[in-house]
């Protein structure tokens, strides 16, 4: 993994909950790149799913 | 209404164009308050063949409301409205979403990223436009292009964006959105004006 996409994936660690991430262009990562990230940072195991080709929401288990 | 002044604004409302499709409304609004035609080619309408027809019209600025891929702008049922064998839209590696006509000399300037795009939204508004974290990051680029509209230069109207995001960075360094820092920092500096940078379009 590159530099850059491995940075970014360390700032999408930050978004909290309740937020969701528009990325463009499409196919940048790939979701199981994104899960990783995501579930680094939560403590319930939170789950990233790919809603459509650009949107990434946050679901956790109270949602 | 004024001759010779026309604007097309390209704006699918899908899942991956949502935010873009309301954020164009302002500048819309603006335009229509000036007195401009509006060629609004939303939904259903945003195919290559109803631009062909809008270009014939000689706008003096298309904006695209949407950003799928750095070499390509998708419309309705995701048609291919621009690609990287357009008109070398894309020759320098952008997907531009916004062009401008001078109308006076004719030459253009292109406004468009180099970098990927990110934006943060809440998951609790159901009307992208009651989206505070989403504003921070649209409405400089809205805002740019009614800047546009309200006579700057496009130089003038990108200069005033970045300014813009400079002043967010600031102020949400030390609140509790710090979290969207790095990535309004990362929107501002790949956003690039390419072209006639004196362009205006009154």
């Amino acid at each position: 993994m590159d530099m850059e996409k491995e940075e970014a994936l360390k700032r999408l660690e930050k978004v909290p909950e309740g937020f969701g991430f528009f990325i463009a262009p499409e196919g940048l990562f790939t979701v199981d790149e994104l899960k990783v990230a995501i579930k680094k940072s939560s403590k319930e195991g939170e789950e990233i799913i790919k809603i459509e080709s650009h949107y990434y929401d946050f679901i956790n288990g109270k949602r | 209404m004024e001759k010779d002044k026309v604007i097309v604004v390209v704006r699918p409302n899908n899942r991956s164009t949502r935010y873009f499709y309301y954020w164009a409304k302002k500048p819309i609004a603006i335009a229509k308050e000036k007195g401009i035609k509006v060629v609004d080619l939303k939904v259903e309408r945003a195919t290559s063949k109803n631009i062909e027809k809008a270009m014939t019209l000689n706008p003096c600025m298309v904006f695209f409301c949407g950003y799928n891929d750095t070499n390509k702008l998708l419309g309705f049922n995701n048609e291919i409205l621009i690609d990287d064998d357009s008109n070398g839209l894309f020759s320098n590696g952008t997907a531009e979403v916004l062009c401008i006509r001078d109308t006076k000399s004719n030459k253009c300037a292109y406004v468009g990223r180099n970098e990927p795009f990110v934006f943060i939204h809440s998951l609790s508004t159901y009307n992208p436009l009651d989206d505070e974290v989403a504003h921070v990051f649209l409405d400089p680029l809205a805002d740019m292009v009614v800047d546009a509209l309200n006579g700057l230069t496009v130089g003038e109207a990108f200069n005033k964006s970045k300014k813009i995001q400079e002043e967010e960075i600031r102020k949400y360094s030390d609140s509790e959105y710090s979290f969207i820092v790095p990535y309004i920092f990362q929107n501002m500096n790949s956003l690039i004006l390419l072209g006639n940078e004196d362009a205006k379009i009154f």
